[in-house]
């Protein structure tokens, strides 16, 4: 396909793991824009959840996020985070991605990262970072050190109790809040939604309880009591904690009607700021929940008491005034009223209709209940009859008990299960002895000998009517007479509208309302019963509420907008323990129907608490809003959506890694999330991690016990065909070791564990380990070394696959498993840790799809070719995503695509990056000092503990200074154009900023300088919060007191600063490749693609080197090598040097020159970079070992598939490969990792010849790793036989009769085996370069103990050396095969155009630099550095340093002996009088 | 002494199939609750054996003791069927004469009823609830023809 002539210069990356950093960095320091897309709310990855890395036990997160903030910062490249790709449309060179932005919720500019939400929130929820180890806030950060450092929120959907009220009360909120003991907050989230806490606690039918999503577990919580235990507790606090009234508006507003729905909107119209006043027609405001409920069960002070907070608030409320009688809508329009909310509720009482209905003996429900209320004369009866079922039913019932009444009952037309009472009140009343009839339905009243008889009938109950309910038939012949001295009536409740106001009603009488409860006349309003009939307590709060908010609307002149959001989906967490709460106590009978006490008693303090701690928290975040008030920055936004954004670039990487495997999902017999102490590799990192849930002490999770005995189950979701992936996942052998081996550490220590300090070993207690394997896979750099350690501290490496795990007693697990010799064996371990595989996400193999990236079937996909991580013209995969790798393949892989895409995309390099121009510098140099302090706030992160205003006024005095201030957060945006406009104006020349780290904040405070035309370098933090505030938080005094010395040391060293400036160097374009093989070759045409001028050096003949003939794919390497060479040849920009040699090499990166000499004559080159691609050796065996050499019938690898290659070979009957021959052993004690697939690609090619033949493979470990895994169970499907020959012994060649004999030890069957083979083939391993040392000289660079090149840092630098400007691939850095050497090489290329891309390398400012007169030439400075920066000029007799190598570490200066050596920014002048002030101080002066 | 053809035999006839898959991780022995009470019965050697073309295996005592419970198979990452393979071995066993024809059967015979005793001494303990450890060998003598079979009693 052919190309777009000129591709766009932006890169889109997908993922944001250490494969996506590292080819987003390579890619924007080679003149590239880069769009980092990453689905979490951090870069990281899998990376940042690991405690160390293998072989060389760093922390992974200290040498990680130096990464996140070079990557987070830079300044060509965009970090998209909670982000995932749509949509790709267009072609190679210019795609048009689609990206949806998921929202945080946080904005990330504005947030500061200092966690003041997170203490604030109630919630807790589990860490799934943590392997839900621990828990963590519904807002949150994934690790201190993510990137964007900015706070998320996790909000699953609504919780389903918010969901089901129709006030939408929040109240997973306050219950979080109870938990906490956080009352008062906890009230003030229930009077966000609702002004009746105490009423709607009591009486209100609680459907969020209805919808709880722990009655699935065991009861639903009990969230009225709850509410009601926080009215209880603000009536003890004896005041009413209202919210505040947002800024007073002038209009007025009427409400008619002081019950549920009218006070509730004059309620929520008050905060909005409007002038309320509220119409009633009774002699007391609160309607129905005075006049209607009882007070058994709502006691009428608590009425009283919420009413009388309203009026607090400003509610004006007038009795006695009645709509229709007093006032007519017209009069309130013309007294100045903006909008009118009628809410008189629905007071008359519903007739039976049928005869005797006006008898004075029979009364209306509701009349009854308000004359009693009222206290007004209330006909005194023995017997009563009760007639309906609903609640006011069965209020007058347990009324009239209360009255005195004698036999009670309630006659309903319905069943029980219809009756619309609330259950609970119907069993009390029960309880208390009201009498149920059911299915009776009334006929007539009679008249009989002066006495009043109800005649009713028996009723069945047919099909359900539009209610839902099922409708009364009556019986015939069932008639039966009820005898009683008074009659309820309580079947319903009608509503009375004023005639003439000209509103338009429904059929059913009630008012008719639009959505927004506007009625048809402009500015008024309806709710509550007026307008659903008669209706539920929290209905019609939830009318006024909604009420409010439409008349606000109406009056703003802006539609109204409602909008209800889905309920959480359901989340019972594992291992939630059954645990159904306790309801509050209630009155004994006999107490209760001698008075009108609250039969209800409500929750203690600890009880409330208790019951709030059954809360699932099913939503995530439950809106609380204690963030916001938190928040000093206003950086919450609870409110934010998806945003869609479209992005154009020319090329696509996906980096999205993979994840590790589920055990839950197809291997439940090992017992995770069963048992809590089997836990995966992953979680077992977090509890090592010294940042973990267990602050990397080794605990198991049942009982916190410290493990004796802990076992590694390999293989879980690997190389298993059935339940996992058919492949390996490379990494599981060595984390197990490395886990098993930290944690023995851990365990040798006391105390504190810290992240990177070497442990001293103290009194702990030994650990016992045992690794239950297949193969050990130790194949990488260092590996083998490892696993000997390993073996050496005495873990276990049983060859059993385990079957299955069981609980014991304690939480100790048993482990079921067959020992090599056969024995079957159950063994007892504290703790299981199961070595997860790693997979491709499904919801990320349909991504890829989408995206048109063809996979095989588990998820990994197909490259356009051989040596490529193209997958599509345009579109490339690097990392575990290309097939499951470690990390310094991850790294390696990234640059290499980022050297693909940079060869792809070279014509627009520099297009679209982004370039800063800076005011020109101030010169400060001869000014008198003007020293600025900015004292940081950090919300109250320092400000709470140390006195900030006390230390600006401590900074004021000292020498120097001519400013001083405190700031909220000094390193927010708007700081940070406060601090330039002070230096401009004040003419500020020294800056001093007290507040976090400089590791974090330095460079943006730098910038800031910069911005301002001051040197960057005349500025000097003082870290008051980190290392003064956070560890002091419970010495305030002490802490202020050490802030201002903090402060007056840094302000001492201020003075002393001199500007510096980083020193630009030329780049000399052109790469010297030492090396003609497949990694030389590879290089040289990378570079060469990317306009680099290549000069090749070969000492052959020709080029080609060493690869084999073909690979395991069936890949031809001769025709690719072929290929390469005449490639190279066509090169304009490539000179070869052959038979030639590198004699000389000076300078340093972007200027070197060599000397390389070529049959005799000398040629000198310059060039920017060199690339080491000097390969290996393939090992022979010596002195006639296994006959090699002696018996044609012995040959090697090589020599095998060389004749195969010619077609010279012809197959005998059966073959014998031997592995392991020169590897793995004392003289070579690596593994040289390509020999199990050479014999499984031999045996294969072997069996695709001839298919006859028998081929035997005697092996120590398969280490088939990776995808490679494949082609092993290809060759035993093919027949290929793999036997074991145990660890110690090599097998022997005996020449027999006429056969080879080949003798080795089976350990399966625990005998002598002698196998017969008309052919031995060896797998011979490789041994490093014979002349790799002469080379490591000439380079100044280290070579391995093994003889190969040494990287910078085997897992984030693998092709780098310390040395900047040279860097390494092939077999010279250690054996590979074919395709990780191009693949390598690839790297090596793209780490080169991050410096050869330029035409200035800006060089480090802050450096050595060495006093001529002072230097003794001892050597000692060059003997130390690093960076080879420092070197002695012998003829001068000084050292002298290469500013352009120079990293400023100190190293040298602090060597010196003679005090030669300064680094400048650090000088010694600047640190003793930092020194000296403290030396002053403590001498009192 | 190994006779390579022997592998091929097996994995050609029926249940045999998946045998070469086999990468010995031993997973059918540890699962195997045959092997739990005899000591000699490892299946993961017995197909070694049969790779390596060890056709001693067939006049073994050991091809006989599986009871079909077909855990080996459930477990197997490579899709061996352990319990099938030792089907073919017991045909094989039969047809070169290592044992007579007649023990498959009553092999075959002594699953079938060691299952039907199970069945009953369920049903015994469900309709008596009172059934003691003496009814119970009583049971086993009417159904086995007298004597204490094996350990399990």
């Amino acid at each position: 396909m052919e190309r777009a002539p000129e591709p766009f210069g932006a890169v889109l990356v997908v993922g944001g793991g250490i494969g996506g950093i590292e080819v987003a960095l390579d890619l924007a320091e080679a003149g590239f824009f880069v769009y980092l897309v990453e689905k979490s709310a951090s870069i990281g990855g899998l990376m940042a959840r690991l405690d160390k890395t293998f072989p060389t036990n760093d922390c992974a997160m200290c040498i990680l996020s130096p990464k996140l903030v070079e990557c987070g910062r830079h300044l060509n490249i965009e970090v998209l985070t909670l982000a995932e790709v749509v949509s790709v449309s267009g072609e190679a060179g210019d795609f048009t991605v689609t990206v949806r932005e998921n929202p945080r919720y946080v904005d990330v500019a504005s947030c500061t990262g200092c966690g003041d939400c997170a203490n604030a929130c109630p919630v807790n929820l589990p860490n799934d970072f943590e392997g839900e180890l621990s828990t963590r806030k519904a807002i949150f950060r994934l690790f201190p050190q993510a990137f964007p450092g900015a706070f998320q929120i996790e909000k699953r959907g609504i919780p389903n109790c918010q969901a089901a009220c129709p006030l939408e009360q929040k109240a997973q909120g306050y219950i979080a809040l109870i938990r906490e003991g956080r009352f008062e907050e906890a009230l003030r989230v229930v009077r966000m939604d609702n002004p009746f806490p105490g009423i709607c606690g009591r009486a209100c039918h609680h459907p969020c309880m209805e919808h709880c999503q722990r009655g699935m577990l065991d009861a639903p919580l009990r969230i009225p009591y709850l509410k009601r235990f926080l009215a209880d507790f603000e009536h003890s606090l004896g005041k009413a904690l209202l919210p505040e009234v947002r800024g007073e508006r002038s209009e007025k507003i009427a409400v008619v009607g002081a019950g549920p729905s009218g006070l509730s909107c004059a309620y929520f119209l008050r905060l909005l700021g409007y002038q309320v006043v509220v119409f009633e027609a009774q002699s007391h405001p609160g309607g129905m929940m005075r006049f209607g409920i009882p007070p058994y069960r709502l006691p009428r002070d608590v009425v009283e008491w919420e009413i009388r907070a309203l009026q607090e608030l400003g509610v004006d409320i007038r009795c006695n005034t009645a709509w229709g009688r007093d006032f007519l809508l017209q009069d309130l329009f013309a007294r100045g009223f903006s909008a009118v909310y009628l809410a008189c509720g629905a007071w008359k009482g519903a007739r039976l209709g049928i005869e005797g209905e006006d008898h004075p003996q029979v009364l209306d429900g509701l009349a009854y209940l308000l004359r009693c209320h009222r206290c007004e004369d209330v006909p005194r009866a023995e017997r009563i009859a009760v007639i309906g079922g609903g609640n006011v039913a069965v209020d007058c019932a347990r009324t009239a008990l209360r009255q005195g009444a004698k036999e009670v009952t309630v006659y309903y037309r319905r069943s029980f299960d219809e009756m619309p009472a609330r259950p609970e009140e119907v069993e009390e009343a029960k309880e208390e002895g009201v009498e149920f009839v059911f299915c009776a339905a009334p006929k007539r009243f009679v008249e009989v000998n002066g006495e009043l008889l109800l005649e009713m009938a028996g009723v069945r109950l047919c099909a359900p009517d539009e209610s839902g309910r099922r409708r009364p038939e009556i019986i015939p012949g069932s008639e039966f007479t009820v005898s009683a001295d008074l009659y309820i009536v309580a079947t319903g409740q009608k509503v009375v509208v004023p005639e003439k106001e000209g509103l338009e009603l429904t059929p059913w009488g009630t008012v008719k309302v639009g959505e927004n409860l506007a009625t048809s006349r402009p500015g008024v309003f309806a709710g509550g019963d007026l307008v659903l009939g008669p209706a539920t307590l929290v209905e019609a709060i939830a009318h006024g509420k909604r009420a409010a908010y439409a008349i606000d609307a109406y009056l703003r002149g802006v539609p109204f907008e409602e909008q209800r959001l889905s309920p959480a989906p359901l989340a019972i967490p594992w291992g939630e323990r059954k645990n159904p709460g306790e309801p509050p106590r209630k009155l004994g009978v006999p107490e209760r129907v001698t008075g009108f006490a609250e039969v209800v008693s409500g929750y203690t303090e600890q009880e409330a608490r208790d019951e709030a701690k059954r809360c699932l928290s099913c939503g995530g975040c439950a809106e609380c809003l204690r963030c916001v008030e938190a928040c000093r920055r206003n950086a919450i936004r609870h409110k934010d959506e998806v945003r869609l954004r479209e992005l154009r670039v020319g090329a696509i990487i996906y980096a999205t890694g993979t994840e590790v495997f589920d055990p839950t999902k197809r291997l439940r017999e090992l017992g995770y999330r069963k048992y809590p102490n089997v836990i995966t590799s992953l979680d077992f990192e977090r509890i090592l991690s010294a940042s973990g849930p267990t602050k990397g002490k080794v605990v198991r999770p049942s009982d916190g016990k410290v493990p004796r005995k802990i076992a590694f189950v390999q293989c879980v979701g690997s190389r298993d065909r059935e339940r996992g992936g058919s492949y390996c996942s490379s990494v599981c052998c060595m984390y197990a070791i490395k886990e098993a081996l930290v944690a023995m550490e851990h365990l040798r220590v006391e105390g504190e564990i810290s992240c990177c300090a070497l442990p001293h070993e103290g009194g702990g207690v030994p650990l016992e380990v045992t690794v239950f394997l297949i193969d050990m896979r130790a194949f990488g750099k260092d590996f083998e070394r490892y696993y000997e350690r390993a073996k050496a501290s005495g873990i276990h490496f049983v060859r059993g696959r385990v079957s299955h795990i069981a609980a014991s007693q304690d939480g100790d697990l048993v482990v079921f498993y067959v020992d090599e010799g056969g024995k079957k064996q159950s063994e007892t371990f504290d703790l299981v840790v199961l070595s997860v595989g790693l997979c491709v996400p499904d919801e990320e193999k349909e991504r890829l799809a989408r995206s048109g990236v063809a996979l095989d079937a588990e998820g990994f996909p197909y490259f356009t070719d051989f040596g490529t991580r193209e997958v599509r013209p345009g579109i490339f995969v690097c990392g575990s995503l290309a097939g499951p790798k470690d990390i310094p393949g991850t790294v390696v892989e990234a640059s290499a695509v980022a050297s693909e895409v940079g060869s792809f995309l070279a014509p627009s390099r520099f297009r679209l990056v982004r370039e800063k121009t800076y005011p020109p510098e101030r010169d400060v140099t001869a000014a008198p000092l003007r020293i600025g302090v900015f004292v940081c706030r950090c919300g109250i992160n320092i400000a709470g503990v140390v006195d900030t205003k006390a230390v600006v006024e401590w900074a004021q005095n000292l020498p120097g200074v001519v400013f001083a201030e405190e700031n909220l957060y000094t390193c927010s945006q708007d700081t940070q154009e406060r601090i330039k406009a002070k230096i401009q104006e004040l003419g500020l020349n020294r800056v001093v900023v007290a507040s976090c780290s400089p590791r974090t904040h330095e460079p943006l405070f730098r910038e800031t300088l910069k911005e301002a035309g001051l040197n960057p370098y005349l500025f000097v933090m003082a870290n008051i919060r980190d290392q003064c505030s956070w560890v002091h938080q419970e010495e305030k005094e002490e802490a202020t007191e050490k802030a201002k010395d903090l402060v007056a040391m840094a302000v001492a060293k201020a003075a002393l600063l001199e500007p510096l400036a980083p020193i630009p160097v030329p780049v000399e374009k052109g790469v010297l490749v030492i090396g003609g093989g497949l990694s030389g070759m590879t290089a040289a045409l990378e570079a060469a693609r990317q306009g680099i001028p290549v000069y090749l050096v070969e000492r052959e003949k020709d080029l080609g080197g060493q690869s084999p003939p073909y690979t395991v794919e069936g890949v031809d390497l001769g025709k690719l090598r072929e290929k390469l060479k005449k490639e190279i040849a066509e090169n304009p920009r490539i000179t070869v040097f052959l038979e030639s040699s590198v004699l000389e090499v000076n300078g340093f990166v972007g200027n070197f020159e060599s000397v390389v000499q070529r049959q005799g004559t000398l040629h000198t080159v310059k060039h920017g970079g060199i690339i080491v691609a000097t390969g290996g050796r393939a090992y022979l065996p010596q002195d006639g070992a296994f006959l090699y050499g002696r018996d044609p019938r012995v040959l090697t690898q090589r020599e095998l598939e060389a004749s195969i290659h010619a077609g010279t070979f012809s197959p005998p009957g059966r073959v014998i490969m031997i592995q392991c021959v020169g590897s793995r052993n004392t003289e070579h004690p690596y593994c040289s990792r390509v020999c199990c697939l050479q014999a499984v690609k031999n045996a294969l090619r072997l069996k695709e010849i001839s298919p006859s033949t028998e081929v035997v493979v005697l092996y120590r470990d398969m280490r088939t790793y990776g995808l490679y895994e494949r082609y092993y169970t290809k060759a035993r499907e093919k027949g290929v036989l793999f036997v074991r020959f145990g660890d110690e012994v090599m097998p022997a060649v005996e020449e027999g009769n006429e056969e080879l004999l080949v003798r080795f030890v089976d350990p399966l069957l625990g005998e002598d085996v002698t196998l017969c083979a008309d052919l031995v083939v060896l797998s011979t391993g490789i041994v490093p370069h014979e002349d790799a040392p002469a080379l490591a000289r000439l380079l100044k660079v280290p070579l391995t103990q093994d003889g190969f090149f040494l990287e910078a840092h085997v897992k984030l630098r693998p092709v780098d050396f310390a040395t900047e400007g040279i860097y390494v691939c092939g077999l010279a850095h250690g054996p590979k095969l074919a395709e990780e050497s191009i693949l390598q090489a690839k790297a090596a290329v793209a780490r080169l155009m991050t410096v050869l891309s330029k035409d200035v390398l800006l060089a480090e400012a802050q450096i050595a630099s060495v006093d001529e007169k002072k230097c003794v030439a001892c050597g000692d400075c060059e003997r130390v550095c690093q960076y080879r920066a420092i070197a002695v000029d012998w003829e001068k007799g000084v050292a002298r340093v290469n500013r352009a190598l120079c990293k400023g570490c100190g190293l040298c200066s602090a060597t010196c002996r003679s005090g030669a050596i300064r680094v400048y920014g650090f000088t010694p002048e600047a640190i003793l009088s930092e020194v000296e002030y403290l030396y002053e101080l403590s001498m009192g002066t | 002494m190994y006779d390579m053809s022997f592998r091929y035999e097996v994995a050609h006839r029926p249940g045999g199939e998946g045998l070469f898959l086999c990468f010995s991780c031993g997973v059918c022995t540890a699962t195997c609750p045959v092997a739990e009470v005899e000591e000699e019965f490892n299946p993961r050697r017995i197909i070694h054996q049969v790779l390596l073309g060890d056709r001693s295996v067939l006049a073994s005592r050991t091809i006989w003791m599986c009871a079909a419970c077909f855990r080996c198979v459930a477990h197997c990452p490579q899709g061996v069927e352990f319990a099938n393979v030792l089907q073919v071995l017991r045909e094989m066993a039969v047809e070169e004469g290592h044992v007579p024809s007649a023990w498959k059967q009553i092999i075959e015979d002594l699953d079938s009823r060691t299952q039907r005793l199970r069945r009953d001494v369920i049903a015994s303990l469900w309709e008596k609830r009172a059934f003691t450890f003496q009814e119970y060998e009583d049971l086993w003598k009417e159904r086995l023809g007298g004597g204490r079979h094996g350990e399990g009693a």
